[in-house]
């Protein structure tokens, strides 16, 4: 990658700010349905637990089929651009896998990359930092990493609700205008 | 070989006669066909108490998935299927940007937007 790709077009060094992030399984599905996944790493190194783990590679370790999803997560665990890494202990509401991203979140004080809404309320009464596909790709886009066209199309891609997408989409558009 | 239970149901006459000929058109015995009934049924049953419960905000979607017996995967296609909203959609949304710029900073155009969209929200 050339160096000038490390800089965004605001001049942030995007090496020096990159965080640390624990992702869960509904993130990732979506994130690279979008297609915006590699980009994804320019700003965060990504940790997975491995209960969150399996939840990502079932469709080829249960169903026994091949998903891009899955390739490309074993890919990345493979090169180091994901690392498995395990809460000491999970907190206590919900399901074992959601509880593992959000501990190792907690534990760790990394970014939590997540799209199901439900927890949310949860990890915010820890002041967890909380983000997911749909802003990522607004920020991208806000960033010149991504143009609208791409932006809007990983949008459409996630397994949000029409009522996100459309709001998504709406401030894609607004945002555009604003620029110029 | 698992064990198995044996359970005696009644059936109507035309409930029967159908599942007669079911079993005659498949080719398998009348038991195995209502046995893949049942099965169906019971995942059916807990789908649909899966998606309840995630659309009430009381399950996420591991937990959901977990119930039903499906992938993190199939339960969101059923969600975006059904067009399943979570309660907390917006609100994450409109958090998760503010999130973001500041901590990789952002256009003043973003900000904006931002701010308008916190404006209506209220």
């Amino acid at each position: 990658m050339l160096k000038m790709d490390k800089f965004d077009s605001k001049h942030y060094n995007i090496e020096q700010m990159k965080q640390n992030a624990s992702v869960d399984a509904s993130f990732w599905i979506n994130i690279c349905e979008g297609d915006i996944i590699l980009h994804v790493d320019e700003y965060f190194q990504l940790y997975v637990p491995s209960i969150v783990a399996e939840e990502i590679r079932y469709p080829l370790d249960i169903l026994g089929f091949e998903h891009r999803t899955v390739s490309i997560f074993n890919d990345w665990v493979e090169n180091g651009k994901v690392v498995i890494q395990n809460p000491l202990k999970a907190v206590d509401w919900f399901q074992v896998g959601e509880n593992a991203a959000i501990a190792l979140a907690l534990e760790r004080n990394y970014f939590l990359l997540i799209d199901d809404a439900n927890p949310y309320h949860r990890a915010k009464s820890f002041g967890l930092k909380t983000a997911g596909s749909t802003e990522i790709a607004v920020l991208l886009y806000d960033k010149d990493r991504i143009s609208f066209t791409k932006a809007m199309e990983a949008i459409k891609k996630t397994h949000a609700s029409r009522k996100q997408k459309r709001q998504s989409m709406i401030v894609l558009e607004r945002l555009k205008r604003v620029k110029g | 070989m698992a064990t198995l239970i044996t359970k005696s149901i009644r059936l109507e006459k035309d409930e029967n006669d159908i599942l007669k000929q079911i079993s005659q058109e498949e080719g398998v015995s009348e038991a195995a066909i209502l046995r893949k009934f049942v099965r169906q049924g019971m995942s059916t049953y807990r789908l649909e108490q899966a998606v309840a419960a995630y659309t009430r905000g009381e399950a996420d979607l591991s937990a959901a998935a977990r119930y039903a017996d499906v992938s993190v995967y199939q339960m969101m296609t059923e969600l975006k299927r059904r067009d399943i909203a979570p309660p907390a959609e917006t609100e994450k949304f409109v958090d998760g940007l503010k999130i973001l710029v500041e901590t990789f900073g952002g256009s003043e155009a973003l900000r904006q937007t931002i701010a308008d969209l916190e404006h209506e929200s209220r």
